[in-house]
């Protein structure tokens, strides 16, 4: 992109000598590509396709050459002669080739190129993600790869579950533009923290296995590469509303400067999204900005500057329900505890606020032509955590004191004159935040340079700072005087109040310092990579309530973990339609932050093992102009695991268990198809069919309740149990028809069977060995969408529609076993039936 | 083209008619709600004219208890397939009880010769003595038949001077005293003469007026008393001696009145008992166990109790209130653990419970969703021990 930029530079505009028009189309899915840049070739004179992928470019010349180009598309060039001052080039397609993206991009980014990066990989593109997304969460938008399995947990905004392979969240790199967003202590992705993120990603590349990143992140399940806007070439925006179900409601805009004549260019967008929610008290607010600024300093140097975030705040389902309890209850799935009443207004119990702004800058140096050096400097600074109760738990599902009847809300006033009632000895039943906050700067440097013709050498370092903090906040004393607190060893029995820090408080520290290197050999048919990756990683734990102040226990030292990986690949083009690739790695990484400091406490885990992953995988695929097939076959060894098991307990609070030492297979198939008949139907379709289990038993592992204090040790027997709430058996089915010159009709299915409860650590004592978790109910849901193209009052805008679960069928997602059946099993249910209608303006 | 169209639609028709995936599972659902199959329950039953027809006693009565424990058994069976060991029933039914009335009525007004006939009532011309009366009547009927009643009206001192007219039946050999009315209870009960008009008048006042009549002897539920009263009727058996029997006299007839606790009523020769029956599986028999359901602070104290020697299972019970019955769970509760918590209970809350006395207990359980079971257990040499 930048280098297209450059070529705009020290031109003028003249006047005009005509009106060029025309429309732009993805060569492999025919859906129309809006955004894309059209140029006159030596000039600065350009335009951005619109939603339709129309563009409109006045010209001065009466004939020329137009550059159109697209981020991971091959630039075309296409002639014109613009006679009688209109001119109409009609459909021109964009062949899709991630080699084709600016290669600093595609090599800082980690993307895989396809017939010759030796990695699984399926690619989604901004098109199917404004048409399709609508109201779903965003890893939806990947519910029909293979491989993924996607919920959305609870419901709540944001509350969405990404897993690949089976692996959850933890184990699957999410990174935007290179920047890796995991959380740094446990792994996890909170899709709320990017909400917002959607509006404006080009392209989300997924790859499944080791992936091609250079960096040791946790690519166990597989990388999801986030690639976002940049700054447009040329001026305009948009503005978005979409409306749908239970009130959702969805405003945006987008604005670009283009590249100005001194070098700058930016971009930003907008949005806010609100709603009640599908499911019951998961009212939300969600707001998400996004900010590009780019200046082009010299032929050589670049600088951009990347600023999102998406502050939220959102009720939320944690409780699961019996699933005679939805069928009973009057809410039916859409049924929720975890909420209730306080004089007359809305309380979430469980609710969630967070807000995670990131910032990126790049710097771009064309050193040689054989050489450059990008430099990735960010940050990111979180700040919210999640509500509860402490005290006297009132809020059981079945508590009928303070509910007018099973499932009802909660009637938050009983408890006020309770608290109110107990006078000067305190609340005895509050509400509460688990409060993480955190710090996070790191610095990526990718040097990469031309060693022959046919060899090149990439290298870099990846730099991380990162301290946590962790603490219960009090939030409403409900009705009560102070809560007396005695989570704080400096101060025990402090008479807290809303504000206060209670339970526990305590900082984490994280240092990472990496290194990677990777040859990369490409020559004719064959191209092939070696990769290395070392990294230390560094944990220290300040404890400011378990420990007296005078205690020198309360601040660890540093405690160290050297991981590294090692991967290599190669690809065979066998001839212009078949290729193969096989990949093969092996990685130790360092335990996770709560497998270093066991029980909450600063007790250093001696035994603390990295986790070892190894990983080998074979590819087939196959390329026409009509037809696109790959598939893959894998096999992910990973020893010591060690996983953090969150459970509900029967009143309806949660416990964790800390289970260290776990051994995973993870083995499979994977089919994924396009087909594209005409250019006005394009199919798809994939199968994926896997087989996880857990290899082994697992002794003296501790439970926690969510005060952080351990109530129980168990040993729990799993061996041969099915790794739980992934679908190991995936499909699905999708057609996109242009009906009218103006108008797409879409129709997608998705199936997804042989998915297992979640095992409850807390029941899988020696006499529930070899009982086999429930397996849920298989699945399959519809989608329908339209997208309708017209002018209104002179900008083009389109509207898009989309149903959801076309046939409100009820199907369960997540489970959590309890003895292998049904009518034991704590579950969530999918939505049911929800839609979205949106409209866009282009200017 | 149209024809992929088509075939999309035919896939899409196909899979949508396979319906909600959870169907399966909430038809499970419902079904367990509907019948409930085998369960425990605690029936409270009063036999109807149903039941009775079922079982042959077309009279709505049992001859004797013992017949009632027959019958009803088989009763139980036929009616609850459903209920299973443990399973208790609470029957009221009805035995046959008749009250005998009198054959041959006399009716005498004891005169001053009488009085004078005897030294200890020949001073006053009055009785002041029960057995006095009962010495008269000896003498006075000295060869009587079963069921003859006499209608007495005597004099008698207690303090004060009154004229009374009672019943002396004789029966199963001896006579017995039936307490009749006063002239002045009869002016109370609204008559301007001694005696009733009709039957219907007296099994109306007599009731009434009995709760008074005992006002200061009170009567238990179940008690029933014999009263003899004066009715104005055709002279059917010529009990006047003037050889017809189509004129009026005052004749004397017992009536029984039965008190259920509240009111008194016209006795009608059944009498109705309750029994306790328990099912052990095979027959429903009488049985005297004793059915306990745990309340909140019976968890705590057997959780309390067993701390130290099951951490988890007793931990877990006294926070949540029951106990956790999945098997493998760190807090699983196993039958001989919950055979020995109730031992513990028992000796709390009856420690003088009689060797052999049976309990049913019943508690709340979690076995994923919350439930309840019940165990039978009995005293056996001074413990409590699984039945």
């Amino acid at each position: 992109m930048y280098f297209t930029i450059v070529a705009l530079l020290f031109t003028a505009i003249a006047f005009s000598q005509g009106t060029i028009t025309g429309t732009i189309v993805d060569g492999d899915s025919g859906e129309f590509l809006p955004g894309a840049n059209v140029v006159v070739k030596g000039t600065i004179n350009g335009a951005t396709t619109d939603f339709d992928g129309k563009y409109s470019l006045n010209v001065s010349q009466s004939s020329g050459t137009l550059v159109i180009s697209y981020i991971g598309y091959k630039t075309k060039e296409i002639s014109f002669t613009a006679t009688g001052g209109k001119s109409d080039l009609g459909r021109t397609t964009l062949e899709a080739d991630a080699s084709a993206l600016d290669e600093v991009i595609v090599t800082t980014y980690s993307l895989a190129i396809d017939r010759k990066t030796p990695v699984a990989v399926s690619t989604i593109k901004a098109a199917e993600i404004q048409t399709k997304l609508g109201s779903q969460e965003f890893p939806e938008i990947l519910k029909s790869t293979p491989g993924v399995f996607v919920t959305r947990g609870g419901g709540g905004f944001g509350d969405a579950s990404l897993r690949m392979r089976g692996f959850n969240s933890e184990n699957v790199a999410v990174m935007i533009n290179g920047i890796p967003v995991n959380d740094m202590e446990n792994g996890v992705v909170y899709w709320s923290n990017w909400s917002g993120l959607s509006d404006v990603t080009s392209t989300v590349q997924v790859q499944r296995g080791l992936g091609a990143s250079k960096l040791a992140v946790p690519s166990i399940g597989g990388t999801m590469n986030i690639v976002t806007k940049s700054t447009d070439a040329v001026k305009g925006g948009n503005v978005i509303m979409t409306t749908g179900n239970n009130g959702y409601t969805k405003y945006g805009f987008t604005l670009s400067t283009g590249m100005l004549e001194n070098g700058w260019a930016t971009t930003i967008a907008a949005s806010k999204t609100s709603g009640q929610g599908f499911v019951d008290g998961t009212e939300f607010l969600g707001y998400s900005y996004f900010l590009n600024i780019a200046k082009k300093i010299n032929d050589n140097h670049s600088l951009s500057l990347t600023a999102f975030g998406a502050p939220q705040t959102h009720g939320q389902r944690q409780n699961r329900l019996l699933i005679d309890d939805f069928r009973t209850s009057e809410r039916g799935i859409k049924t929720n505890t975890d909420y209730g009443y306080k004089n007359g207004q809305f309380v979430s119990i469980e609710d969630n606020f967070y807000h995670k702004p990131k910032m990126i800058l790049n710097h771009f140096w064309t050193i040689s032509d054989k050489s450059n050096l990008t430099t990735s400097v960010y940050a990111s600074f979180g700040t919210g955590g999640g509500g509860g109760f402490s005290g006297v738990n009132k809020f059981g599902k079945y508590n009928l004191n303070y509910r007018d009847d099973e499932f009802a809300p909660v009637n938050l006033d009983i408890i006020v004159d309770e608290n109110k009632a107990l006078g000067l000895a305190g609340s005895e039943t509050i509400l509460r935040a688990s409060r993480n906050n955190h710090r996070w700067f790191g610095a990526i440097s990718t040097y990469s340079t031309a060693l022959t013709d046919n060899i090149e050498l990439i290298g870099g370092v990846d730099i991380r700072s990162y301290k946590g903090e962790h603490f219960t906040e009090l939030t409403d004393l409900l009705g009560g005087e102070f809560f007396i607190d005695n989570g704080d060893q400096n101060n025990p029995g402090n008479i807290a109040r809303v504000g206060d820090k209670i339970s526990y408080y305590d900082e984490g520290f994280t240092s990472w310092l990496g290194a990677f290197a990777q040859v990369e050999y490409s020559k004719d048919n064959l191209s092939a990579f070696v990769s290395l990756a070392a990294s230390n990683t560094g944990y220290k734990r300040l404890d400011y309530f378990s420990y007296v102040n005078t205690d020198p226990e309360r601040e660890t030292d540093w405690i160290n973990f050297f991981g590294y990986s090692g991967k290599g690949g190669a690809n065979y083009n066998l001839d212009e339609k078949n290729n193969v690739f096989a990949n093969i790695g092996y990685f130790e990484r360092a335990p996770f932050n709560n497998a270093v400091f066991l029980n909450f406490r600063n007790d250093i885990n001696a035994g603390a093992e990295n986790q070892k992953i190894f990983s080998a995988e074979l590819g087939y695929g196959f390329r026409t102009s009509e037809l696109k097939l790959d598939l893959n076959v894998y096999r992910t060894q990973w020893n010591d695991r060690t996983e953090t098991v969150s459970f509900q307990n029967q009143d309806g609070t949660f416990n964790s268990a800390n289970v260290l030492g776990v051994n995973a297979l993870h083995q499979g198939v994977e089919l994924e198809a396009q087909y594209r008949p005409t250019d006005k139907l394009r199919l798809t379709g994939m199968i994926s069919i896997g087989d996880w289990t857990w290899q082994n038993d697992v002794t003296g592992v501790k439970i926690f309740d969510d005060q952080q204090v351990e109530v129980d040790e168990v040993d729990i027997y799993i061996a041969g149990l099915k790794v739980g709430n992934s679908a190991q058996t995936t499909f699905a089915l999708g057609g996109s028809y242009e009906v009218l010159e103006s108008t797409t009709l879409r129709l997608d299915y998705n199936y997804a069977g042989n998915n297992y409860a979640d095992y409850d650590p807390s029941a899988r004592g020696l006499s529930a060995a070899g009982v086999q978790a429930w397996e849920m109910p298989a699945y399959g849901l519809f989608d329908v969408g339209l997208t309708h193209r017209f002018d209104f009052g002179g900008f083009k805008a389109s509207l898009n529609a989309n149903v959801y679960n076309l046939f409100n069928s009820e199907y369960i997602t997540d489970a959590r076993d309890s003895n292998g059946t049904a009518s034991t099993a704590l579950v969530y249910f999918g939505a049911g039936t929800t839609y979205t209608v949106g409209a866009k303006l282009n200017f | 083209m149209k024809k992929i169209i088509y075939l999309l639609t035919i896939v899409a028709v196909g899979l949508v008619s396979s319906c909600n995936p959870v169907d399966d599972i909430y038809d499970d659902l419902e079904a367990l709600e509907k019948n409930p199959l085998i369960q425990v329950g605690d029936v409270v039953l009063e036999l109807s004219d149903d039941d009775y027809n079922a079982i042959g006693k077309t009279y709505g009565n049992f001859n004797s208890t013992d017949e009632a424990k027959d019958l009803i058994s088989d009763l139980l069976k036929t009616k609850y397939p459903n209920l299973d060991v443990s399973s208790s029933a609470l029957v009221t039914y009805n035995v046959y009880a008749p009250k005998s009335s009198h054959k041959k009525l006399y009716r005498y007004t004891v005169t001053t010769e009488d009085y004078d006939a005897n030294d200890d009532t020949a001073e006053f011309d009055n009785f002041d003595d029960i057995a006095q009366v009962y010495a008269f009547i000896d003498t006075k009927y000295p060869t009587p038949a079963d069921r003859d009643l006499v209608s007495l009206t005597y004099k008698y001192y207690s303090g004060t001077l009154n004229t009374l007219n009672n019943g002396f039946f004789f029966i199963d050999g001896a006579w017995e005293m039936i307490q009749g009315f006063t002239d002045a209870e009869y002016t109370l009960m609204g008559e301007g003469f001694p005696n009733f008009s009709s039957s219907d008048e007296a099994a109306v006042k007599i009731p009434i007026y009995l709760k008074d009549k005992f006002k200061y002897e009170p009567k238990e539920a179940g008690d029933i008393v014999s009263i003899m009263y004066k009715l104005y009727t055709t002279d059917v058996d010529d009990v006047d001696g003037d050889g017809r029997v189509d004129d009026n006299t005052t004749v004397s007839l017992i009536g029984y009145f039965i008190y259920d606790g509240a009111e008194f009523s016209k006795y009608n020769n059944e009498i109705m008992e309750t029994l306790q029956f328990g099912f052990d599986g095979t027959n429903w028999i009488p049985d005297n166990t004793i059915k306990y359901t745990l309340g909140r602070d019976d968890y705590t104290l057997i959780g309390d109790a067993l701390l130290a020697t099951y951490a988890g299972p007793a931990g877990s019970a006294a926070r949540y209130g029951n106990f956790d019955r999945r098997a493998g769970n760190a807090a699983e509760w196993t039958y001989a653990m919950l055979v020995e918590g109730m031992g513990i209970l028992l000796n709390s809350i009856a420690p003088n419970a009689d060797e052999g006395q049976k309990y049913i207990m019943t508690f709340d359980i979690y076995n994923g969703s919350a439930g309840t079971e019940s165990i039978s257990v009995i005293k056996t040499g001074g413990v409590w021990v699984a039945n």
